[in-house]
This record gives C-alpha cells, structure tokens and sequence, in this order.
C-alpha cells in the first residue's frame, strides 16, 4: 500500500513542465536539494506543532524548562546549525549549477536565445551556418550548452524545468545558463517573467538530440 | 491667563470638561475631527473596504484559474485584475490596517492622549482614501494598471503601457504612501517623547517597542520606491532614460529600488503583527512575556537584516554568485530572530495557564500557518531552488503563508481581542469558531496545493494554461479552497456586526489584561485618560482595574482642563522623565484641505495638465504654513504646573519638543531618497548597457562653486538667526533667504542650460535630476527662511520661543549638504565616465 | 562624549549594514573596473584578495569591541536598571553581528566573483 502511494505522488510530480520530474544533472540536483528540504522542513514543523499542542494541553510540561532555555534552544541552538549547513550546501551547488553540472568550459555547446513578444528565437553560433529556429530549440544530449539569454524589449525569463532553473532575459544585458539533457527527447519550456498578454502563450520547445543527429536537426552539413 | 486653571470636583464633571475639548464635533464638524481615536477606526474601517475589494478580484483570479482555458477573463482583464489584486492587498489593505490599528491603540498603550501630531493624522487619512480611490475608480473605468504589483520596467514604460494605467499605479500609490511616511514619523515621536511618566526604555509594553521598529523601517524603506516612482514617472512623461537600456538606462535600477522597498515590506507588515501577538498571548497564557529583552534585540536584528536581502527577489537576474550570498546569507539569518520570537512565545504559554479563547484560537492558525510560510521562505532564500521556484505558484503559495499567516490570522486574532475596547461590547461567539475553522481550511485548501502546482511547472500570472499540463485538478481545489475561504470571511463580518448590534456590556478590563488601554471605560473616551498615569514597572504588568478608577477620578498628571487646549506630556527618550508640556493644536478642516490641494497635485500629474501642478504644490506648501498658525503663542508662558505639585514649560519652549524630532525623521527620509537618487546613478555606471554617454555637457567650475558658497552661507545665518533669538534674527534670516535664493536659480540655471537634453542618456538625467532635488530644497529653504522673518517680525518668536527657528536650522544645514553633493556630483560621474572605457 | 542609548542597542547591525554595502559595492565597481579582464565564469584574483582583506578586517572588528565590552562589564555595574536594559540588548545585538558577519560575507572567499 505505501508503495502505491509513493507511486501515487510521483506520478503526481510529472510532467512537461514539472521541476520534480528532472532529465539533466542541474535539475536533478535542484529536486534533490528540494526534497531533502522537504523532510527537514516537515520535521521542523512537526516539532514546533508539537511542542505548542504539548505546552497548551499540559501546562506542567514546560514548566521545568526555564524561559531562557526554551528560547535559547529553540531560537538558536535549533535553527542555526542547519541554518548554516543548508546555505552552505547551497552555495556549493550553486558554484555547480553555474558550471552546468561540472563540466570544463570548452566543452561548452553555445546557443543564443533571444525573448521577444511572445515568441523565442535560438540561434547557434558554433555552427558555421548559424541557423535560426523559432519556438524550437536543438541541443545535443548529453553535452553542456551554454544559453546566452536576452531581450528586444521587455523582461523575460528562460525556464525549462526539467533541465535547470531559469535565468532572466533583460534588454541591454547578456545573461547565461548552463544546462544538460540526459537523454535525447523533447522538453517543454516557456517564460516565466510575466511580458504582457502574451505571456502565458510564450511557450518553446526544447529538442535533445543524439549527437550525431545534432546536426540533420539543424538543417545543416555536420561540421567537420 | 495660561495658569488660570480649575480641578473639576467629581469624575463626572471632569469627563465633560475634557470631552468639550477633545470630543469629534457633530455635523460638519466630522470633517474637522483629528482625534486618534476617530481617525484610526477610519483607517481600519477603510483599509476593511480595500480588503473586500481586494479578496473580490482574487475570487475572479479563482474562477478565471479553476479550469484550464476558461473563457471568463481575457489576459488584459486578468492582468488588471492580478496587479490590482496585489497593489490593493500590500497598499490599500496591509498597511494602512496596523497603521489604523497603532493610531488607534499606541496612545492608549503609552499612557498618554493623543498621537503627537494629530493634524497629521487626520491628513495622513485623507491622502490614503484619496490615493486608494483614484486606484478604484481606475479599476472600475478599466485602465487600472496591468504589469503586475511590481511594476517591472520596461514593460510598465511608456513604449510598452501607453496608456494612463501605469501612471495611475506611480501616482496612487505615491499619494498613498505620504499617509505611511507621515504615519511613520509620527509613530516614531510618539514613542520616544509621549509615553507616560516613568515609563523608561526598559518599561515600554512591547508593542511600542514593535511599532518603534516598525516605524523607523518605514521611514528608511518607503523613499526608495516614492524614488523610484518618481524616477519613473518622469520617464513616463518627459522621456528622462533612467530605465530604458537604449540611453544608457536599466531596468534593474527599478528592481533594485522596488525591492530594496519590498522586501522589508513583508517585515513591516509582519511585525506589527508579530507585536499584537506579543501584546495577546502572554494574556491568555496568564503570565508575562517570556524573553523581553531577547525578543527587543531579535527585532532590531530583523529590521536591519531585511534590508539586505532584497535581492533573494532577484536571483535570476544574471548577478555574479558571491553577490547573491550576501543576500542568500542574510535571508537565512533573518529567520534566526523570526524563531527566537517563536520560541519566547512557546516559552510564554508553557510557564503560563493558558485559557482558551476566539482569540487564541486564531494565534494557533497564525502558528500553523506561519511556520509552513517560514519553512518555504528558507528554502526560497537558497539560490538553487529559487532558480527554479522563482515566478511559480511556489511563491505565490509562500507569499500567502507569509502574508495570511503572519498578518491577517493575528489581525484577527487582534480585531477579535480589541473589539471589545472599540466597542465596549463583548462578543457573543456563535459564529466566531466556525468563521475561523472556515477561514482556516479554506486558506490551507487553496494554497498548500499550491506548492506543488508552481514545483509542476506553473508560473505565476498565466490567464490560461495548458489542459494535458496536470495542473488542471491542483487548481480546481485552490478554488474551491478559496471559496470556502471568502464564506468564513463573510461569517467574520457577520459576527463583528452581530457584536456591534448585541454584545454584552461589560464593566472594565474583559481579558484580565495588564496594559494600560485597558485602564479606561470602553467605548474609550476621546481623551483617553482623564489624567495622565505614572509609572513605575514594565507597562504590560499593571492593574488596569486599580489604575482606571484612580485617573478617572484626576488623581495622575495633567487631570484638568487649561485654556480649553488639548494638553498631554513629553518625556525624556530614554528615561521617561516628564520634561515639558505639549499643547497640542486645536481640531481644524486644514488636514482635509490640505490633502485636496495634494490630491489636485496628483492628479494634475495624472491627466498631464501641467500647468496647474505648480499652483497645486504652492498651495499646498502654502497651507502647511498655515497650520502652524494655531500653535504660535505671542508671549512666553513659563512654567505651566502639571499637578501633583510639579510645574513644566510649555513645548515651544522646551529645547527638543516632538516637531523638532519630527524634522529630524523627515530629513532622514529625504537623505534616504537622495541617497538612493545619488546610488542609483552609480548604478548605472556600473551596470547599464551603452554608457559612456557622448556628452555630459559643460559646466564648469563657477556655478556649482557659487551655490556651494551660498548654501554654506545660508547655512550659517540661519544658525546665527537661531542663536541670538532676538531682533537681529531678522537680518541673519534675510541672508539665509537671499543664500537659498542664489543657489535655487544657480542649480535651475545649471540644469536648463548647462546640460544636454537629459532625454538624451540616463547619465544626463541623473545629473538633472539631482540639481532639480537641491534646487527644491534650496527653494523651499528660501521659503522657510521668509517664514521665520514673517514670524519673528510677527512677535511669535523670542529667545525662549525660538522652536521655529531651530526647526529651521536643520532645514538650511540639510539643504546646504544637499546642495553640496548636487554640486559636486556631475564632477564624479565625469570623472568615473571618462576613465572607464578599457 | 556618550553614545545615545538608542544608537548603542543598533550599533551592531549598524556596523553589519556599512560592512554590506562595503562588501557589495566593492565587489560590483570591482568586477565593473575589471572590465574585460574577467570572462563569463571568470576569476580576479586581485579583487578577491581585497575582499578577502576586507573579511578578515571585519570580523576582528566584530569581535574586538565585544569582548572589550565584556570586560568593561565585568569590572563596573550600570548606574540603573535602564542602562543597565540598554547594554544587555545592545550586547546581544552586537554578538549577534558579530556572528552575522563572516557568516554574511565569507562567501567572497571561493564563490564566482564576476559574471555569470
């Protein structure tokens, strides 16, 4: 039964669009640090709703702890190893997201991705023909890509889910993502930044494919 | 004359002496009332309207998001209706509420009658249902503003809202936001110089110490965004480039500004919530609060920690990573203090007898609530999950933990505590529990779904969404949530008027509480206390029930009627020692006239007729002028006696009497703003794409070089003027006058000819921005200074009733520095332009 | 001169927000004057080491008046129970920037410094 359950909340999670059903390294990472914060952030609660239900319906029970400690204990001796132990954490993975997963900067497979009202264009500058696609993007699986992000005119925000987190597309700046598809597929990816009525239709697709399909998808002679 | 007063014999006949003094006068008259006690249940009944209307539009965001590609609202609709949602909720709602609420109580709390400037109150009002109901009509006239309660540039800029909806947000809410900086000083100087005798730093009720702390973020956090606002608004309709990338603008200047605003809003709206749980439970629990000095010293933590973390708003923006730590740090460090208060109040009930109660009931909601909004916002302030989380349903359902838990389920806590002081009724509690077990599982149905359909994918202000994204059921029972929700909500209302209409009376003091609002009959009456209280331990253990019936009787201080004027006391900040007598101006029309002659401002501003705004502002600086016809006194008083054998000089001529302070807390705002205009600039340098500009323009050494000599002159006659008090005073103001005058046409002179079209880079804007701000305060120290010739050749002024000297002095000197670095900026920006270019 | 009671019960976290603004703005002039030195994941050593610098100084300077503070506690009683309320709050908002501090900034000591 709780393995019915289990499966239950995990179908739950799926999706298109959905950050808990991840298909990169910085995405997965991302869903595990969420769900270990999950555990800890049920448990923290459980202990605060516990001793609150405990100090209202036993009034005796607290008493033999002074105030001073109840404070000291619960204000700092609780919150602040975890605390620092999370942040911690997070900027270390932080440091690896910003490298899309660990991998060597001149792996790098570097695309352009340019936010307009209401639409994405992607460009690929490492390919002689530097072709444009609109509303599509070609990646090559299991290599890093390097997204340059930006704007013509208002805010947008780049967001794929399943592969990592987003990064804002501001007119006047470059900004950059790096991110990595396991496994060849289609991913769904849409902006995040609310850009006017059209925002909830600027959606895009995310296209992994086989290295050595990269190329075709392309439209484009595979490069020497 | 002055000391010509007489102690009415019985209670009774004191009441009615001080009540024809201080009583709201009928007809008419209602308009001219500046009472705490009248205005702050209009800010709360008000700010009620806002929240109804507010919680509609969120009905329609429910039904328009029920079902995947609901044809109920189109995106424009739906953007009017989410920006306004918000706006009304953060502006119209959550703030003028505690403001209404502290206007209303703080006084009470301290011992003393009135809030120290009741004009001010009384305008503060005015310009907020002004303000909030030119962003209603807006709303009902369909130009409402529609990019979001965060305004983000560009797509709030003239290019891409053309219309007058952005305008109305800018200009609204700036009018609204006068009521919460005027409310800020005055909550300030209130708690340092109008508590009762004796009450010392360490014997104020906590909630003082809340509002003191909450009062002092306001005044640092609002001039960013009236900046800001402003800033933009002049893009919006002179094309100044401050947020446009292609003259050298950016529009993450708006969203640091806007944020360095927003973020320690959530605080702001927080701890006053925080303090009226500080103030409630240790009552129900029947024991004092546990950790008071902790408690002071986790929530000077969190004021200052909550300005530092305004970028965790802006993770996704493409800052470097060691930059983000900072702000990732301090948003996990500020839930540090956030427990500490947790835990004292977990202390507070487990040494106490807790007794169960409507309002108690609505503290364990805010517990549960709360900690799921807390738990979520450390996981938010970690840059990795944001990455994701960011602009999903995950915020949203943690910004409503937050907001709901931490504001609303104590507020109700409070109303449900409080009503019974408003009313002098008690509640009869049919309806009150099933109000909250609706309220309570209404609220959790729709938002705690909510996390997993913004982790699904969901970003936030979408009209309609995919129907194969499973995000279809998830949304289907937040809005069923939510109706449940607003039905509990109709069931408070309900109960609030059923205890209006039927509550049992009840003699003093219903809760067993030991702070002083207690220590007075309910409804309270409009002074508050027939006599002044003095007091000598920590002001939420006292014996309302001893301590009434004895001021009631005139037995404190100041227990007598003088001169048919509103008096009360001021006291040393940190000891509490009475030090002088406030004798407060007597009730006038002029607040309400003088926000109509703002509003006229305003919306000059808003249809762009913009020749009437300068008659509108003169108006209105001429009518502030005027308000300070009623406290003027053409002889000295001396020393007034205050009772019990004590005597004190009146506050016009005491050395630091609450309207000095108050000047003191208005220069700082405005620093706050200058300062942010003065960063801002350095900003741009820093970040904006095409800079540098091609020409900054000449201007040369001699201008700037004879405003800064003017200034400093001006300066330093005005504390001359001060100084000797007397007959010469008028020549030292008269050089003050003509310094300010120099320096106002140098800066103008600077600014219309010296530079480029500042339409031409955001470097040129920052420049002529910056001398318009010292050419207005020069200007306005010119009128000063013209004021205080006017009132010493008048004979309100002698060495010791020089107060509005002084007053002025600090004028001169803040203007004189303003001026200074107007002067000196465009030299820095030249220098900074012209060096980097690698 | 005294200090003000109330600007002893701020002074710590007022040292914390100079010491912010230090820190930010240092490292965004820094990365800004950098200029093309620094690629997109790029390191400048020399900006960092001044930061570094900055840490070390801070945090002594976070810690030094405390524990000057305790002693002086420790040899003299407060005249009243109001200084007496002052020190104790401004003390502990002192510890607790002292705490703040390296746990605020020592993320210039191995984070990406500029770019992206």
């Amino acid at each position: 039964m709780l393995f019915g359950l289990g499966a239950t909340l995990l179908a739950g999670c799926t999706g298109d669009l959905s950050a808990l059903d991840p298909a990169g390294p910085s995405a997965a990472s991302i869903a595990r640090l969420w769900w270990v914060m999950l555990a800890a952030s049920a448990l923290l609660f459980l202990l605060v709703m516990g001793l609150l239900f405990v100090a209202i319906m036993f009034p005796h029970f607290g008493r033999r702890i002074s105030q001073r400690s109840w404070i000291l204990a619960g204000g700092l001796a609780l919150p602040i190893p975890i605390l620092f132990a999370l942040t911690f954490y997070a900027f270390w993975q932080g440091e690896y997201l910003l490298r899309g997963g660990g991998t060597e900067a001149e792996e790098l497979v570097r695309v352009e991705a340019l936010g307009t009202r209401w639409q994405w264009q992607f460009r690929y500058p490492d390919t002689a023909e530097n072709p444009t696609t609109s509303g599509v993007l070609h990646i090559p699986a299991g290599r890093t890509v390097e997204v340059a992000v930006t704007s013509t005119d208002v805010i947008h925000s780049f967001w794929i889910p399943r592969l990592a987190g987003k990064i804002d597309a501001v007119p006047g700046h470059v900004t950059y993502l790096r991110l990595r598809a396991d496994r060849p597929g289609r991913y769904g990816g849409q902006c995040a930044e609310y850009c006017g009525t059209g925002h909830a239709g600027m959606n895009f697709e995310v296209h992994a494919h086989a290295e050595e399909d990269y190329a075709a998808a392309l439209g484009i002679e595979k490069a020497p | 004359m002055t000391d010509h007063h007489e102690k009415p014999t019985s209670p009774i006949a004191l009441h009615h002496a001080l009540d024809r003094i201080w009583g709201t006068k009928s007809g008419w008259g209602r308009l001219a009332t500046v009472n705490h006690n009248v205005v702050g249940k209009r800010f709360m009944l008000t700010a009620l309207i806002f929240f109804a209307i507010g919680g509609l539009l969120a009905m329609l965001i429910r039904t328009q998001l029920a079902s995947s590609q609901s044809a109920f609202m189109d995106a424009e609709q739906y953007a009017q209706v989410f920006t306004m949602h918000g706006s009304v909720m953060m502006f119209l709602f959550a703030i003028p509420f505690f403001e209404g609420l502290t206007i209303y109580l703080l006084p009470k709390l301290l011992g003393t009658r009135d809030l120290a400037f009741p004009r001010l109150t009384a305008y503060g009002f005015w310009c907020y249902l002004f303000g909030g109901s030119i962003l209603i009509i807006a709303l009902i006239g369909g130009v409402a503003p529609n990019s979001g309660w965060f305004m983000y540039t560009p797509l709030s800029s003239d290019i891409y809202s053309p219309g007058i909806n952005s305008d109305v947000w800018l200009l609204g809410i700036t009018f609204v936001e006068i009521s919460a900086l005027s409310a800020a000083i005055e909550i300030m100087v209130t708690i340092l110089k109008l508590r009762a005798s004796g009450m010392s730093l360490d014997r104020m009720p906590i909630f003082a110490w809340y509002m003191l702390i909450v009062a002092t973020m306001m005044l640092v956090g609002f001039p960013p965004l009236i900046l800001g606002s402003i800033l933009l608004e002049t893009e919006r309709a002179f094309g100044l480039p401050f947020f446009d990338p292609n003259r050298g603008g950016d529009p993450l200047l708006w969203q640091h500004l806007f944020w360095l605003f927003g973020h320690p809003e959530v605080y702001i709206i927080f701890l006053p919530a925080a303090g009226a749980i500080s103030t409630i439970l240790p009552v129900f629990a029947g024991t004092p609060l546990a950790g008071y000095r902790i408690i002071i010293a986790a929530l000077v933590s969190t004021a200052f920690l909550s300005f530092g973390l305004w970028v965790h708003h802006m993770y996704a923006v493409g800052i470097p990573h060691v930059a983000l730590s900072f702000f990732s740090a301090a948003s996990a460090l500020v839930a540090i203090p956030t427990a500490i208060q947790i835990f004292a109040w977990l202390a507070t009930i487990s040494h106490g007898r807790p007794r169960f109660s409507v309002p108690m009931l609505h503290i364990i909601g805010f517990f549960f609530v709360f900690v799921i909004g807390g738990l979520t916002g450390v996981m938010l302030a970690m840059v990795p999950f944001d990455w994701q989380a960011h602009d999903t349903h995950f915020v949203v359902a943690h910004l409503h933990y937050v907001l709901v838990g931490g504001f609303v389920f104590p507020m109700l806590a409070a109303a449900y505590y409080w009503l019974p002081h408003i009313t002098g009724r008690q509640p009869v509690q049919h309806l009150s529990q099933a109000a909250f077990w609706m309220i309570f599982l209404g609220f959790n149905i729709t938002f705690f779904m909510m996390h997993l359909t913004g982790l699904r994918g969901m970003p936030r202000r979408v009209f309609e969404y995919p129907p194969e994204s499973g995000w279809e059921m998830l949304n289907f029972f937040s809005s069923l949530g939510s109706f449940v929700m607003t039905m509990g909500f109709a069931l408070v209302a309900l109960d609030f008027i059923l205890l209006f209409r039927f509550g049992r009376p009840f003699r003093r003091n219903p809760w067993r509480a030991g702070t002083l609002e207690w220590a007075m009959p309910t409804p309270s009456p409009s002074y508050n206390f027939a006599s002044l209280p003095v007091i000598d331990r920590r002001a939420d253990m006292l014996d309302p029930d001893v301590l009434g019936p004895q001021l009631a009787a005139g037995k404190g201080l100041l227990g007598f009627p003088r001169d048919g004027r509103m008096e009360l006391l001021a006291v040393d900040i940190v000891t509490g020692k009475p030090e002088h007598v406030v004798r407060l101006p007597r009730q006038s029309f002029m607040p309400l006239w003088t926000a109509i002659g703002t509003g006229f401002f305003f919306l000059s501003l808003l249809f762009k007729f913009y020749w009437v705004t300068p008659f509108a502002l003169a108006s209105v600086v001429f009518m502030f002028l005027l308000w300070s016809r009623d406290t003027a006194e053409k002889d000295d008083l001396g020393n007034l006696p205050i009772g019990n054998g004590q005597e004190l000089p009146p506050h016009i001529e005491a050395e630091r009497p609450p309207s000095w302070w108050a000047m003191v807390f208005a220069l700082v705002a405005d620093a706050t703003a200058y300062i942010s205009l003065l960063f801002g600039s350095l900003f741009l340098w820093i970040s904006a794409p095409n800079w540098p500009p091609q020409d900054i323009g000449q201007i040369g050494l001699l201008g700037p070089a004879i405003a800064a000599v003017s200034l400093v002159l001006a300066a330093w006659s005005g504390r001359q003027a001060s100084a000797g008090g007397g007959k010469g005073a008028v020549g030292w103001l008269s050089l003050t006058t003509v310094g300010h005058l120099i320096a106002t046409t140098v800066f103008l002179w600077l600014a219309l000819t010296a530079l480029p079209s500042p339409r031409s880079h955001a470097a040129v804007a920052s420049i002529f921005v910056v001398f318009i701000y010292a050419a207005m305060h020069s200007g306005l120290g010119a009128v000063f200074a013209g004021y205080g010739i006017w009132r010493v050749r008048s004979g309100f002024v002698s060495p010791r009733r020089n107060l509005d000297l002084r007053i002025g002095v600090l004028w001169h000197g803040f203007a004189a520095m303003v001026g200074l670095a107007a002067a000196g900026f465009p030299f820095v920006l030249a220098s900074l332009t012209s060096e980097v270019s690698p | 001169m005294t200090i003000h009671p109330i600007i002893y019960i701020i002074a710590g976290f007022l040292f914390w927000s100079a010491l912010f603004l230090l820190f930010y703005g240092v490292q965004a002039t820094g990365c800004h004057l950098a200029g093309d030195n620094v690629s997109a994941l790029g390191e400048h050593p020399v900006l960092r080491s001044v930061l570094i610098g900055l840490l070390l100084l801070s945090i002594a300077a976070g810690i030094g008046p405390f524990l000057r503070a305790r002693k002086r506690r420790a040899e003299r009683q407060p005249a009243d129970d109001t200084a007496q309320f002052v020190r104790e709050v401004g003390g502990y908002v002192w510890l607790a920037a002292a705490i703040a501090i390296p746990f605020s900034f020592g993320g210039v000591a191995w984070l990406t410094l500029c770019g992206t």
